[in-house]
């Protein structure tokens, strides 16, 4: 009688079954088999434990989860529909609805987990994708941000939309010469505002100068971060 | 007699053979066209099959060309909504900064490092990049303090008898160097860490809008507003083309290894680009992304002349370009 698989495995694991011990007994050729195995599970103990590396496992995830979207034409379809969902939310949270009234320093806040929160460069499109709910929240947008007016808080305000800014990624993508404009134009106003600021700040300018200085320069990275945010989603579906 | 009953027996077998047969011809024959029937079942079968698939891939194609228009008519709201952010944000923020802004318009070319400033004891802490901007490029963050520029400390010593705040005596150091001039700063971060950093400067850019339209320029065709304003406020030239940075793998295709793909022409021949084309320069200066191709062409004024060096078919020419003078229609 020869040992099944699952006997021999039970001997690799140091359990020898009662059939296969009877078997040893009567057959010297398995002996040598077994034998062998039993060297081949005592060199494999010495090996060393390995652990992988921190985040090996989340990236695989992702890649599985990229492999299958891309398979399957009916995900990517969808996933269009979400990417073309988050940019409109984008443009609506930054022209707000018609039957809104425009305010002039009354504009959605720039993507973002929470009013705490920075991270913006894992943006969550799952629940635009599987069209639970919109990415934004579109009655906090309507509602609206009021640009802080004090100095701290603008200036609080402005480094946080300079981290959500860096966070996104700056791949190469394709762009359009209009998008292009506009992101080559508020970051040329954003540096000149930052000159004056700073030559404000030599000079000594009056506070309420310095606030209005801050304030349209956390109104110009509010709209950079969200054009910056809607370029940077993937468009090969 | 009996030679009768063996006639009549062989032709009554004869017979029956004769019947036996026609029916299994027959039956044969209806098996064959049932037979035929159901190829002819499957083949119509097979040739529906087909026809839906057909439409099943022409209604994806038509959704994907939808979604794709969706997706450019968000991106071009989107466009319009920040720069009317843009406007309303320099209208509201004019009164308040109308004479400080015509002080440091006409204060002349200066080299910017692209950051903004609080004094701080030690120096001057950084309270913003700009985004993309020099010191951005060379790795400055907010919270980052500079203590020295070229060697010169900035140090505040205004208690102690000095007369100039660290962030005047920074501007001081800024004003004997060039935009396009590389200084040397040394930086203290927030955890302590002290390193030399070097930025290289850039000019402002002077074509900035400081006092933005109002009201709202119109959208189409074109909007030159005059110097201050540009492409901005704007539909231009250049707004439907789609450019892209070239990399290594693509630029063999092309026969060059750098420069932007024009992955899609501008309506306007002004600019006589074609799909296809890979932009090597234009008016001298090399263009490293699609915004910094803008930005040199938002630089040119309308009706200027202007030379593009293009790759096309893997052979370098040059186009004679004249932005349009007036506003179309």
């Amino acid at each position: 009688m020869h040992p099944s698989t699952e006997d021999l495995l039970s001997i690799r694991d140091g359990e020898p079954v009662d059939a296969v011990v009877a078997e040893r007994a009567c057959d010297a050729a398995h002996e040598q088999e077994i034998e062998r195995l039993r060297k081949t599970r005592d060199a494999l103990r010495r090996l060393p434990e390995l652990a992988p590396p921190e985040g090996a496992w989340a990236a695989i995830e992702a890649a599985e989860r990229e492999t299958r979207a891309r398979g399957n034409p009916w995900l990517r379809r969808v996933a269009g529909i979400g990417v073309a969902a988050a940019v409109a939310a984008v443009a609506i949270a930054l022209l707000g609805l018609p039957s809104h009234p425009r305010g002039p320093v009354v504009l959605a806040p720039a993507p973002q987990g929470d009013d705490t929160s920075t991270t913006l460069d894992t943006p969550d499109l799952t629940s635009s994708i599987i069209g639970a709910a919109p990415i934004y929240d579109t009655d906090r947008l309507l509602a609206g941000r009021v640009v802080p007016t004090s100095y701290p808080a603008l200036v609080q305000e402005s480094a946080r939309l300079d981290r959500a800014l860096r966070r996104l990624s700056y791949q190469r993508p394709m762009m359009s010469g209009g998008t292009a404009t506009t992101i080559a134009g508020l970051e040329d106003r954003i540096a000149l505002l930052d000159e004056q600021i700073t030559y404000g700040n030599a000079r000594g300018v009056p506070q309420p100068q310095r606030n209005a200085l801050w304030g349209e320069r956390v109104e110009l990275m509010n709209a950079l971060v969200h054009v910056r945010y809607a370029q940077a989603q993937p468009t090969g579906f | 007699m009996r030679n009768e009953i063996k006639t009549l027996g062989l032709t009554a077998l004869l017979l029956g053979f004769a019947s036996a047969g026609a029916v299994a011809q027959e039956t044969n024959s209806k098996q064959q066209t049932q037979q035929q029937q159901e190829q002819l079942k499957q083949q119509q079968q097979q040739q529906k099959d087909y026809q839906k698939q057909q439409q099943d891939y022409q209604k994806q194609q038509q959704d994907y060309q939808k979604q794709q228009r969706e997706l450019e008519q968000a991106r071009r709201q989107l466009d319009e909504a920040a720069r009317e952010v843009a406007r309303l944000s320099g209208q509201i923020a004019q009164p308040f900064v109308r004479d400080f802004s015509r002080q440091f318009r006409y204060n002349g070319q200066r080299a910017m490092l692209g950051f903004a400033t609080e004094d701080v004891e030690r120096g001057v802490r950084v309270a913003s990049v700009t985004p993309n901007g020099p010191a951005a490029q060379a790795g400055l963050k907010i919270g980052d303090t500079i203590t020295e520029i070229e060697g010169a400390h900035l140090t505040d010593t205004r208690n102690t008898g000095g007369k100039q705040s660290p962030t005047e005596l920074l501007l001081a150091q800024m004003a004997n160097v060039d935009p396009g001039e590389s200084v040397k700063l040394h930086v203290v971060n927030e955890a302590g860490a002290e390193r030399d950093v070097t930025v290289k400067t850039r000019s402002v850019a002077t074509n900035v809008w400081l006092n933005p339209p109002t009201p709202a320029p119109p959208v189409p065709p074109y909007s030159f507003r005059g110097p201050g304003n540009f492409w901005f406020f704007g539909p231009n030239p250049w707004a439907d083309m789609q450019l892209v940075a070239l990399t290594p793998g693509l630029g063999g295709y092309f026969g060059t290894n750098k420069g932007l793909l024009v992955v899609r022409a501008p309506e306007d021949a002004a600019l006589q680009l074609k799909d296809g084309d890979v932009i090597l320069d234009i008016g001298g200066r090399e263009p490293t992304s699609p915004e910094h191709a803008v930005r040199i062409l938002g630089s040119f004024q309308k009706g200027e002349p202007l030379k593009i060096t293009i790759m096309r078919n893997k052979s370098k020419q040059t186009l004679d370009v004249k932005l349009p003078a007036e506003t179309p229609g």
